[in-house]
């Protein structure tokens, strides 16, 4: 399928230069060449890379001087005779002095002599002497060791590669050792070398090793990293074969990559990685295929899937042609592919990469792919996916995110291998973290906007929401209902909400928390995000996550998810509410809106609240002490106080309704941020009728008086009401409960006792005195016994601390103990 | 020369550098970091299931200024990174023997 096209910079004209200055250095050599030696058994062979005529121009020369029984001194003079003269002209001259059984018996047991020696060429001297070494190293070191020296390459390979992956070399790559350099490079040559003896790409291509359009690309590739290594040598002027970040602007800038720098450096580093990358695949495929020669007896096969086998140890497709025609033949190689972790056979998977399918895919072959996501080694599938091309056939969106890169120390992979790290990571969260998984509840939507929540990086600023418009239609085209496809655009423009709420928020405002709850709406979408955060952000690099962060983002998940599955928001069609009234009232009411406490909008239908509104506005504009909204409902009444907020305010407001024998059946106290206070209470009248006048007239004393001392004093003095008179006589049951784990932003105090005139008032006097600021009060009143429910926080608007609460319970027992003295036994 | 260390709220950070910044401080360590104090750790429990946070996150600036810029910063720190609630963090303020560019072995103000 389509191949990586690759558009490099002028890399053809870096093969003449090193292929020239090679050949200078031969000349040289030649010229320095004594003449006392003429003919003697000596001869110059060019190993390494001056071997390979791959010099660039701070390279090392390898030479190896191979002679038979001459003396030692003579050895030496000509030895200094070249040496010392190219030392002179500043060239790093590394070489040994052997003779034939010596440099092979050597290199049996040095791999670095040993791979050296396989581009050896002779520079000057003895031509029968050189040949003989070149017949005795094949016959000696290679014939019937393939298998070993495959063993060792392989070794040597890993162990190199353990070191070069780690994540600063993705920012600042080797070019030399780093994965998919030109070490890598060298061992796909040196794998065909030794095991078919094969030369070259040139070779690999006619044995059926590699395709046409392998070679191509494979020759591009390291075509540009030679010429980058010689751009990166004259520039430091040293032998530098590290990317460092220093080099990249000027480089991307010379090598026409435009000279907007930033813009530059992200394309230029795409072409490296994208070069990297071809060289890489291409090694690795080599190694597999060998190692499947070397593994498996040719006739291993066993069947995995109607038209699909396993055939040494791989994945192999029966029916080619098929697959071209069939999507859901060709998906479903990935799709197994994701089950078992097993590689593609080296067949496959170069049909796969020449051809290209000739069918659209539907609806439902999509969603083969979408499901192969949610398989354990779905990144394994995905980058064969990649390799082969068929990722573009099913989202033709990657083609851009192939190697895109980012210019910063925080975003260490480039783009498209970060989408796949993403989805790995959520396989490996789903076995660290299962406990909210369920919560999941549609896996494929959440692998979905993992593969896809970057999907429009790089193209300008809001990629959270111009991806989400993206990530809707790619989700529809993959044959997911509108509302999945809802789900997956959700998650991709909210991916950033989470981790920015939970680092620069403070966590302990429940209008912080709701107000994210709010923009979740449920469980499951929240899960979602949850996870999804994590995994972006492990997937980004080694800044990104820690423990640390960790822990605030599991804070907001957890104090989120109790909203919603236990508290106010916990109906799902709260949330939905909530925004169309929010909209309805804001065009009403404008910024009066912004200055409401969180679920104030929720706490009474909505023509209450636009009543409750209109008199706000109108407090606001003309001041005085108070205003108060009564009205009737449902045998009940509600009585709306608004009035600057003041230390003691709700106590004395339930003093006023006491004085009228009015009950209290709950109260809900709103500070608003500009601290006006919006006191709700539901009261009713033991017979029926209020005379609100009275009332208002109460109220306006109690709250101009100086102390309450004249309150008190009427509440005490305050005759019960016949109606309420008879009761019979027991011991008074008093309980007070605190709680400080059912609410993440209240204690709850829970008081049992006996109803008593003016209790509410002197219970709320009481925890003011404490002090604490009594937030909601829910008030029931049970026969003769009173149930009051306060939800309270301290002056500062936290929960108070665990050690306070026995206290502060002593305190109100003792307080409700006088409040309603034990009857004596007699009576 | 004076080291101040500022334990401060993660979501303070921000405001904290700029309002720093404001007055002419350009150069700070940050780091993450994670403990208690009067401020325990706390529980969170969701669907019976008990999520236990000893230390509690926060933000550590660490800065080296000459002694007569102290007040200032302190100030400053306080100022931004207040909320009143408990938890806000503490400054503490220790003395520097010497200060050493690496880069060019200067010393003293001049490294600082």
């Amino acid at each position: 399928m389509a191949g990586e096209r690759l558009e490099l910079a002028p890399a053809g004209i870096a093969r003449p230069r090193v292929l020239a200055r090679a050949k200078e250095v031969d000349q040289l050599i030649r010229r320095l060449y004594p003449l006392e030696l003429k003919r003697k058994p000596f001869c110059v062979v060019a190993i390494g890379g001056y071997g390979q005529r791959a010099l660039c121009p701070h390279s090392d020369i390898d030479l190896l001087f191979l002679h038979h029984d001459l003396e030692e001194d003579l050895l030496s003079r000509a030895v200094q005779s070249i040496v010392y003269r190219l030392w002179d002209r500043r060239f790093d001259v590394g070489y040994r002095i052997c003779t034939l059984e010596e440099v092979l018996s050597d290199a049996l047991n040095d791999l670095s002599l040993f791979t050296a020696l396989l581009n050896m060429r002779l520079v000057a001297g003895k031509r029968v002497l050189f040949q003989k070494l070149a017949s005795l190293f094949e016959e000696r070191l290679i014939s019937g060791r393939r298998k070993e020296i495959f063993e060792v390459l392989k070794e040597a390979r890993q162990k190199r590669l353990s070191f070069y992956q780690e994540d600063a070399f993705l920012l600042e790559p080797h070019l030399k050792e780093g994965l998919g350099g030109f070490r890598d490079f060298q061992f796909l040559l040196w794998a065909a070398r030794v095991l078919f003896g094969l030369q070259q790409l040139k070779d690999m291509e006619k044995a059926g090793l590699i395709t046409a359009g392998e070679r191509a690309s494979l020759k591009a590739a390291s075509d540009f990293l030679l010429f980058l290594r010689e751009e990166l040598h004259l520039m430091a002027g040293r032998k530098e074969d590290r990317l460092y970040f220093e080099y990249q602007p000027t480089l991307a800038v010379k090598l026409g990559y435009g000279l907007e720098v930033e813009t530059a450096i992200e394309k230029f580093m795409t072409s490296v990685y994208r070069a990297m990358n071809i060289i890489r695949e291409g090694t690795e495929a080599l190694f597999d295929h060998v190692e499947m020669i070397l593994g498996h007896r040719p006739e291993d096969r066993k069947y995995l899937a109607p038209g699909l086998e396993i055939l040494s140890g791989r994945i192999h497709l029966l029916f080619r042609e098929q697959a071209l025609l069939d999507p859901s033949y060709l998906l479903r190689i990935f799709l197994y592919q994701a089950e078992t972790g097993l590689k593609l056979h080296h067949l496959t998977r170069t049909f796969l990469k020449e051809k290209t399918p000739l069918k659209k895919f539907s609806g439902f072959e999509g969603r083969i792919f979408t499901k192969l996501l949610t398989k354990p080694y779905a990144y394994q599938a995905l980058k064969s996916l990649r390799e082969t091309g068929v990722l573009l056939y099913v989202l033709p969106e990657f083609e851009r995110l192939l190697g895109l890169t980012q210019f910063d120390i925080y975003h260490t992979h480039p783009l498209d291998e970060h989408l796949f790290l993403t989805v790995a990571e959520l396989h490996k969260l789903k076995e660290e973290e299962p406990d909210f998984w369920p919560f999941v509840k549609d896996e494929e939507v959440l692998f979905l906007a993992a593969l896809l929540h970057d999907i429009t990086k790089g193209e300008g600023p809001g990629h959270a929401k111009s991806g989400a418009k993206k990530a809707y239609n790619i989700a529809l085209r993959l044959g997911f209902s509108p509302q999945q496809a809802r789900e997956v655009s959700k998650l991709v423009a909210q991916h950033l909400l989470m981790i920015e709420t939970a680092l620069r928020r403070d966590l302990t405002e429940e209008k912080v928390v709701i107000d994210f709850a709010r923009e979740m709406g449920d469980v499951s979408h929240l899960t979602r995000l949850y996870y999804l955060t994590m995994a972006d952000s492990r997937a980004t690099g080694p800044s990104a996550w820690n423990e640390w962060k960790a822990a605030l983002v599991k804070e907001l998940y957890l104090k989120a998810a109790k909203l919603l599955s236990e508290g106010e928001l916990a109906k799902k069609e709260t949330v939905n509410e909530l925004l169309k009234r929010e909209e309805i009232l804001k065009e009403e009411f404008g910024s009066l809106i912004d200055n409401l406490p969180p679920c104030y909008l929720l706490h009474a239908p909505l023509e209450e609240i636009r009543d409750e509104l209109f008199l706000l506005k109108d407090y606001k504009r003309e001041k005085g002490a108070f205003r108060l909204l009564v009205k009737r409902l449902n045998g009940v009444y509600r009585a709306v106080v608004i009035t600057q907020d003041r230390p003691g305010l709700f106590a004395r407001l339930t003093g006023a309704f006491a004085l009228h024998h009015l009950d209290i059946r709950s109260a809900r106290i709103f500070t608003l941020t500009d601290g006006t206070v919006l006191d709700v209470f539901e009261v009713a009248a033991p017979y029926g009728e209020i005379w609100w006048e009275e009332v208002r007239k109460t109220i306006a004393q109690i709250l101009s008086a100086e102390k309450d001392e004249e309150l008190e004093r009427r509440l005490k003095d305050l005759k019960p009401l016949v109606c309420s008179l008879r009761r019979p006589e027991k011991e008074p049951e008093i309980h007070v409960q605190l709680d400080n784990i059912q609410s993440d932003f209240f204690t709850i105090v829970e008081i049992f006792a006996p109803d008593k005139q003016g209790l509410l008032y002197f219970l709320a006097k009481a925890l003011y005195k404490w002090p604490v600021n009594i937030e909601r009060a829910f008030i029931s009143n049970r026969a003769d016994l009173a149930s009051d429910v306060f939800y309270v926080r301290t002056l500062e608007g936290e929960k108070l601390s665990d050690e306070e609460l026995p206290d502060l319970k002593a305190y109100l027992e003792g307080l409700l103990k006088e409040l309603c003295p034990a009857k004596t036994k007699n009576s | 020369m004076k080291k101040i260390e500022a334990i401060i709220k993660p979501f303070k950070l921000e405001e904290v550098k700029e309002a720093l910044a404001g007055i002419g401080i350009k150069g700070m360590t940050v780091s993450e970091v994670k403990g208690f104090g009067r401020q325990k750790g706390h529980r969170e429990i969701y669907r019976g299931a008990e999520y236990i946070v000893d230390f509690l996150p926060k933000v550590k600036i660490e800065l080296v200024v000459e002694a007569d810029q102290v007040e200032k910063v302190v100030e400053t720190i306080i100022n931004s990174a207040r909320t009143g609630k408990i938890g806000d963090g503490k400054i503490f303020i220790l003395p520097v023997e010497e200060a050493i560019r690496i880069r060019t072995g200067e010393r003293g103000r001049e490294a600082v």
